[in-house]
């Protein structure tokens, strides 16, 4: 698999900040962060606004990176 | 890693470059790269002082040019220049803000036409050696477009302290050469921030060779893209293959560094275990949530003292220098010449010499400001300030860099204004400079002084305290009702900022950054500020009546003085509708500075330093106010104060606002201001009067 394709299907399955994914992958923080933003640019991953901090966006509105974390709202 | 300079000559691919074209007689040349890789100070390093700041073509965004001059290699003494551009930098060519449009526009427009006879150009990407593979992603992009393009890698001498990149323990050369192999494209390592300023040599001498090159030789592994507009699945499919590209030439690079066959960093093996630099210990500190905002707010008070207290001893120095010596002696020229006291000595000592000494006496201001924020921003912490603010100015839809020109601006707007240059996007610009009008800077604290010792003797500290803090309610309030209205395209993204490494401020091209800045305003605000005072010195030297001769008659019995009267009237509603405050308010659009000499001059009386003359003021703007306001004097000089604060601060603002945001939204911002500050005048004293 690609790195483009395992960054975006492990943002889709677990989410978490552009550390934890190349952690995770064994990647790059700088690779990762390139596959994000291009991500981001295309529209196809919206970044969590202003941390979790600024609250859970729900339903339809929450964003993929979120989809990992424990205490955001289905 | 070492920290050795890293100078070498250019890494030229394997293949040579076979056919040449004559090199053009001004050949342009690209800077391209993300933000914060060193691309302005290489640009700094390669054009010295022959540089100069414009607008893109129909954009506010700001674009460096300077000529990069060096002596041909063939023939001694023959110079060859080059036109450099330093582009706004970016992540990407697949644009999210008008900067980035910019360069997107700058290296597409040259791709195209760099076919041409004559209209050669080359980019030079500026590769981050911490940031491999999110440069490459950049580098893969500005390839496909076909542009012939050298490569300059930067950041050498902190690539070994990204633990999980494969150029951790590599040198420099090693690094190029590496890369050269893979990307098949010149690759030069530059080290502009050292002494020596390695490698500029060699990086002209690779772009000359590309721009004469028949044929310049594409990046390795890149094709354009199919169709000049893709669907989604294109893009996606596009994307893939971009960033399996990046993966491979990461790839090369780590098997080319590796030692003993070691697994490489990013091969797909968990990476090595971070290890603490200086910059994640400092970071520990200044971003931490308890102490990175009290340590914020001491820096900002430190660049508020510098502005306020260092700067002023300087700028007093040169308003007695121009006021005095150089003010006499025009006028001791003029004398022997026998223009003493005529028109011409009015118009050249009343006029000239005053708009340019206002010119001079903000230049010490400008520079002490400058040169702060070169520091802060060229060692790092710029960066992280911005992170810690960044939940605060989120409310305003402004991300966390706006809040430092909007605290510099209550020690003076005009360089807040000029620190809007930090905030990434054109619209975040232009919305943070209209709120900077609205912080009270230190100008405006002499009015305050004054009126509130007048009107309110025992309580003037709370009564000029409050007014700062209408002030901070006009900011707030006027952001948010500027983000409801006329900003709701502004976004509030998350801001994601890369932190730079803590890095040694590099003095010379410190120096160069604050001169560059300062010549700048001399030229473009100074020229206005000029015209702005002779205007005013025509209206005062003009009379209303057949009774004056020109150059010679009393302010109330000039054009400017019968404006005043016109005025007046209107200000009525809040209590201050008489000649004395409406003519002090007319010259504070000039400069707020000048209100309380205004007064003073209007009411005939010497200058409000000695005790005695002070008190001769105060008794005069009690009684016109108490007379003007029905008995309420002290609402009327609290409406008066409130008044000052919000409207227009100053010519030098209006010019610099014009220079940065255009024509259209100064006019706007004046105006709005204007009526800002009548309506908060007349609520001021209607309610104040009833108390």
């Amino acid at each position: 698999m690609s790195a483009w394709a395992a960054v975006l299907d492990d943002v889709r399955r677990r989410g978490g900040t552009p550390a934890q994914v190349a952690t995770r992958l064994g990647l790059s923080i700088s690779l990762v962060q390139a596959v994000l933003d291009h991500a981001q640019r295309l529209g196809v991953v919206a970044l969590a606004s202003g941390g979790c901090a600024s609250g859970c966006p729900a339903g339809p509105q929450m964003p993929q990176a979120c989809a990992g974390c424990p205490i955001s709202l289905p | 890693m070492s920290c050795h300079s890293p100078v070498s000559a250019p890494v030229v691919a394997r293949r040579g470059i076979q056919t040449r074209t004559p090199l053009p007689a001004r050949l342009r040349v690209l800077l391209v790269g993300g933000p914060n890789v060193g691309k302005s100070t290489l640009f700094n390093a390669l054009t010295g002082a022959r540089q100069h700041t414009t607008n893109a073509p129909g954009t506010t965004v700001e674009l460096a040019n300077g000529t990069w001059r060096t002596t041909a290699q063939v023939k001694a003494d023959t110079a060859i220049e080059r036109a450099l551009v330093d582009l706004p930098g970016t992540y990407s060519l697949l644009a999210r803000s008008s900067d980035e449009q910019v360069t997107a526009d700058a290296v597409h427009e040259l791709a195209q036409s760099s076919g041409q006879v004559g209209q050669r150009g080359v980019v030079v990407v500026v590769l981050d050696a911490t940031a491999l593979a999110r440069s490459l992603y950049l580098l893969g992009q500005v390839a496909e477009t076909g542009v012939p393009l050298v490569v300059a890698l930067t950041m050498l001498d902190l690539a070994g302290t990204v633990t999980d990149s494969p150029t951790a323990t590599m040198q420099p050369q090693t690094l190029a050469a590496v890369l050269a192999a893979s990307l098949d494209v010149p690759v030069v390592p530059v080290d502009s921030r050292g002494r020596a300023a390695g490698g500029l040599g060699a990086l002209a001498r690779a772009v000359d060779a590309v721009a004469v090159a028949k044929h310049p030789k594409r990046v390795a592994g890149i094709l354009p893209p199919d169709t000049a507009v893709l669907d989604i699945a294109g893009e996606l499919a596009h994307a893939e293959r971009l960033f399996e590209w990046v993966a491979h030439v990461t790839a090369q690079v780590a098997m080319g560094l590796a030692p003993d066959g070691e697994p490489p960093a990013g091969s797909g093996q968990p990476p090595h275990r971070p290890v603490a630099t200086f910059s994640d210990r400092v970071d520990t500190v200044l971003l931490n949530t308890w102490a990175g905002i009290p340590v914020f707010l001491a820096v900002v008070w430190l660049l508020f003292e510098l502005t306020t207290r260092f700067a002023a001893p300087l700028q007093a120095y040169v308003s007695q220098l121009v006021n005095g010596p150089l003010s006499s002696v025009v006028t001791s020229a003029l004398g022997l010449l026998g223009l003493g006291n005529s028109w011409v000595q009015g118009l050249l000592v009343d006029g000239v010499l005053v708009g340019v000494g206002t010119v001079l006496t903000f230049l010490p201001v400008m520079a002490v400001m400058f040169t702060a924020l070169g520091v802060l921003e060229d060692c790092g912490y710029l960066a992280r300030a911005a992170f810690v603010a960044d939940r605060a100015m989120r409310s305003l839809g402004l991300d966390g860099r706006a809040l430092l020109p909007l605290v510099i601006g209550f020690g003076c707007n005009l360089p807040g204004l000029a620190a809007t240059r930090t905030l990434p996007h054109a619209r975040q610009r232009l919305l943070t400079g209209l709120l900077i009008p609205l912080t009270s800077c230190s100008a405006r604290l002499t009015v305050y002084v004054l009126l509130a010792g007048t009107f309110f003797p025992h309580h003037a500290g709370t009564v000029i305290f409050a007014l700062y803090l209408t002030s901070v309610a006009l900011v707030l309030g006027g952001g948010l009702v500027l983000r409801q209205t006329a900003f709701r395209d502004v976004h509030t993204e998350p801001l994601i900022l890369v932190l730079p490494s803590y890095q040694r401020p590099h003095l010379r091209t410190l120096g160069m950054s604050v001169q560059m800045r300062l010549g700048a305003f001399v030229t473009g605000a100074g020229k206005i500020i000029v015209a702005t005072m002779l205007v005013l010195w025509v209206l005062m030297a003009l009379p209303a009546t057949g009774q004056h001769s020109v150059g010679h008659v009393p302010v109330a019995d000039s054009v400017y003085g019968r404006a005043a009267s016109d005025i007046a009237p209107l200000l009525a509603p809040a209590g201050f509708g008489n000649d004395h405050a409406a003519a002090a308010l007319m010259t504070g659009l000039v400069a707020k500075e000048v209100v309380v000499g205004s007064f003073a001059q209007s009411y005939a009386v010497a200058d409000p330093g000695s005790r005695t003359s002070a008190k001769s003021l105060g008794e005069a703007l009690r009684g016109t106010f108490d007379e003007s306001s029905g008995g309420h004097g002290g609402a009327a000089a609290l409406a008066f104060m409130v008044f000052v604060l919000a409207y227009t601060p100053c010519v030098a603002t209006l010019a610099v606002q014009k220079r940065l945001f255009g024509w259209r939204p100064t006019a706007a911002a004046l105006l709005g201001q204007l009526a800002t500050a009548w309506v908060l005048a007349v609520l001021v004293f209607q309610v104040g009067s009833r108390l």
